[in-house]
């Protein structure tokens, strides 16, 4: 990279700093900013489109936002993306979704409650999330699998036990991605509701009346081209053509979080600052700040910024959530154990919250320049084989195959010894029904340990999610710490808002947070007397 | 007789500058892709074979290379099927099709202010997602067909015409070679 080019991105961060009431120099004439708080766009003179809803963001929150915007009857509703294709993260991650009383859990004679899911949602939290936005998740949430299925998406027939739940509870799209959910919903939005969905519009402000009264529009860049070879988030790329967006009800913010926006997440946390090519992450590339930055520069209350999870799932040997990680949680940490090579030792719950196991991997795990990853062992029993990527992880060596436990350490350089004895206590605990070693709950479906081949798949934690975002309250309107009420016709769900996992988000739990809050959103937008 | 003569010495003037044609040929086209070649003004109504229409007194072929005027794209597959001396994968997409007698204009709405080309002016040759998915299925992934975008991604994202193609599976998956 030249000199040059360095130095124009420098410059413009630093106007990009100053600008937040800059627009085209025209539009700032004669309003006046002698409100110190407000931050947002003025009026524009002409607006280049109108819209009764807009909604930024094309992941699952954004879909259910649209979709139910258009069932309440607005009529001019478009969905915006920034990127050349639509569903963000949500369109890559794993397709897990929890659901409390569910028809499987009716089907697998599973007992469970509400009391019990927001028990186990709490203890990942730290007892930080606000209650009223989880619980909001937990009770509305119950219909979401015939919700989705109502317009097309596809479960497996059996549930999945994920990490901190006590129960199983969650489902699985048959394609074991969230594709499964958002390819069916973008096209009941799009030929069911006649929904509009534009890529390659970015967001770059967002349009208060008055400077800091009812949100009416946003500002964008049409033609926007992501540059797929940035490293910093995309930041100072200044594509396409400047246009001012209405909107008459509300705009709605489903824009997802910040995992792979260096400056951003490193700012929470310095060992996170690293450029995007030096620290993975299972994020697509658009996963960036400047939205969420965006909604606090208008006056938005931040919440749980600082809180970012990592996915304790993933493999050092694949970039991104891969295929190693639905293996990882559908077998390797069910159904088998994690040790730390060196010892031959577990040394975890490896069904404990993603920050538990997250810590503990990286304390084995050591020096990120000399990494010493540990590796789950399980064997050839029913739950391991039923993994949905087994055979992919199998042809890219995510996994790799063994005859004998011996093998498996003569591979790694195990005590042989030590692993045989772990195991074999292992073995025992599941037996009994009680881990006495770390506590892994043992439900009727896991078995010894014992019958060969066995699949032994090595592990690092990858950054995942960001809980924190915006307040929202149970209405999906964002809350201002000017006033500390609602921004009237600002709406947000989905991972750009902070509140409802706390401390750490369980797993499964983000698709339901994004479709409830995504179904309230435009519901309320949609109804809004605007 | 005569014709089988002339191959053979053509074939073995290549294989003698196997290595030169090779560093010559990275050269440009890598020179093309950080801008060197900015002197090159794309004109429609060009010949494929007219090298001189866009690019000039600019030498791009190498020494002693046959003149190219009325040739197509098979005509060049005569000599450079051997693939050390594949001209395919060096060559931008834009002179693959002028070289099949596609030009601007078969694009390009108006040339003379070109704006992007959408995916369904590809499918008019090309085949629609699914019949084109077909031609990868044995890759895996397969990029046409996706289990995240099904047979939806637009041709752009990974085929450029004027600028070296990209892989936009590669943000996670193992790279893979795309024409």
């Amino acid at each position: 990279m030249s000199n040059d080019s360095n130095s124009t991105r420098r410059d413009f961060l630093k106007k990009g700093a100053l600008a937040g009431v800059a627009a085209a120099g025209s539009m700032t004439l004669g309003f006046g900013t002698k409100n110190a708080s407000a931050r947002a766009l003025p009026t524009p003179e002409k607006w280049d489109a109108e819209y009764d809803v807009i909604i930024v963001g094309s992941g699952f929150a954004g879909l259910a936002a649209g979709i139910t915007a258009k069932e309440n009857g607005a009529e001019k509703v478009v969905i915006l993306d920034k990127m050349p294709v639509n569903g963000g993260n949500s369109i890559i991650n794993g397709g897990l979704l929890a659901v409390v009383n569910s028809k499987l859990q009716e089907k697998e004679g599973i007992e469970d409650s509400v009391e019990l899911y927001l028990k186990d949602l709490l203890d990942a939290g730290q007892d930080i999330n606000h209650k009223d936005l989880i619980k909001t998740v937990a009770t509305e949430g119950q219909d979401l699998a015939e919700w989705c299925s109502e317009k097309g998406v596809e479960w497996n027939p059996t549930l999945e036990h994920l990490g901190g739940h006590s129960v199983p509870r969650t489902y699985l799209t048959t394609v074991s991605s969230g594709s499964g959910i958002v390819r069916p919903l973008t096209t009941h939005y799009k030929d069911k509701l006649g929904g509009k969905l534009q890529t390659n519009t970015k967001l770059t402000g967002i349009v208060r009346e008055g400077n800091n009264g009812r949100v009416v529009g946003v500002r964008v860049r049409e033609g926007y081209s992501f540059d797929f070879d940035s490293t910093d988030g995309d930041r100072g790329n200044t594509s396409g053509t400047e246009k001012y967006y209405r909107a008459k009800k509300g705009v709605i913010m489903a824009t997802g979080g910040f995992s792979q926006d260096p400056f951003f997440r490193g700012a929470q946390d310095p060992n996170l600052a690293m450029p995007t090519d030096e620290l993975d992450s299972t994020n697509h590339a658009g996963a960036t700040a400047e939205a969420l930055e965006e909604m606090l520069r208008v006056g938005a209350v931040p919440v749980h910024l600082a809180w970012i999870q990592s996915g304790p799932w993933a493999s050092p040997n694949e970039s991104g959530f891969g295929v190693g990680s639905s293996y990882q949680i559908a077998a390797g940490f069910r159904y088998g154990i994690m040790v730390d090579t060196e010892t031959g030792k577990r040394f975890m719950n490896e069904l404990d919250d993603r920050r538990t196991r997250t810590m503990a991997m990286f304390d084995v795990i050591g020096d990120l320049e000399d990494p010493n990853y540990p590796i789950t062992i399980a064997d050839s029993q029913d739950g391991v084989m039923a993994a949905g990527t087994l055979e992919k992880c199998l042809e890219r060596d995510v996994v790799l195959k063994f005859d004998t436990l011996e093998a498996v350490a003569n591979h790694f350089n195990i005590p042989e010894e030590a692993l045989k004895e772990q195991v074999n206590e292992y073995n025992r605990y599941v037996k009994e029904g009680e881990d006495k070693q770390f506590g892994k709950p043992i439900d009727d479906g896991m078995k010894p340990i014992e019958k060969a081949p066995f699949y032994v798949m090595e592990g690092v934690p990858k950054v995942h999610h960001t809980m924190g975002g915006v307040m929202i309250n149970t209405e999906g309107l964002v809350i201002e710490t000017a006033t500390q009420k609602p921004i009237e016709g600002l709406y947000a769900a989905g991972e750009s808002v902070g509140g409802p996992h706390g401390a750490s988000r369980l797993g499964s739990c983000a698709i339901p947070d994004c479709l409830v809050f995504g179904r309230i959103c435009g519901r309320n937008a949609a109804r809004d007397k605007a | 007789m005569e014709k089988k003569e002339l191959d053979k010495a053509k074939k073995s003037e290549i294989a003698r500058k196997k290595i030169i044609l090779c560093i010559i040929f990275v050269g440009i086209i890598m020179g093309g892709a950080a801008g060197a070649l900015a002197d090159v003004v794309l004109k429609s109504g060009v010949e494929g074979t007219d090298c001189r229409g866009c690019h000039g007194e600019n030498k791009v072929l190498p020494e002693g290379h046959i003149e190219l005027s009325g040739m197509t794209y098979s005509n060049c597959l005569e000599c450079h099927e051997d693939v050390d001396v594949s001209i395919r994968e060096d060559m931008l997409l834009d002179h693959v099709h002028m070289l099949h007698g596609i030009g601007c204009g078969d694009c390009h709405v108006d040339p003379e202010d070109p704006a992007e080309v959408a995916s369904e002016t590809c499918y008019e040759c090309h085949g629609d997602p699914r019949e084109v998915a077909e031609l990868t299925a044995d890759v895996d992934p397969n990029p046409h067909d996706s289990k995240h975008y099904g047979t939806d991604l637009d041709c752009q994202l990974c085929h450029r015409q004027h600028t070296p193609s990209v892989d936009f599976c590669a943000q996670c998956h193992e790279p893979v070679d795309v024409p």
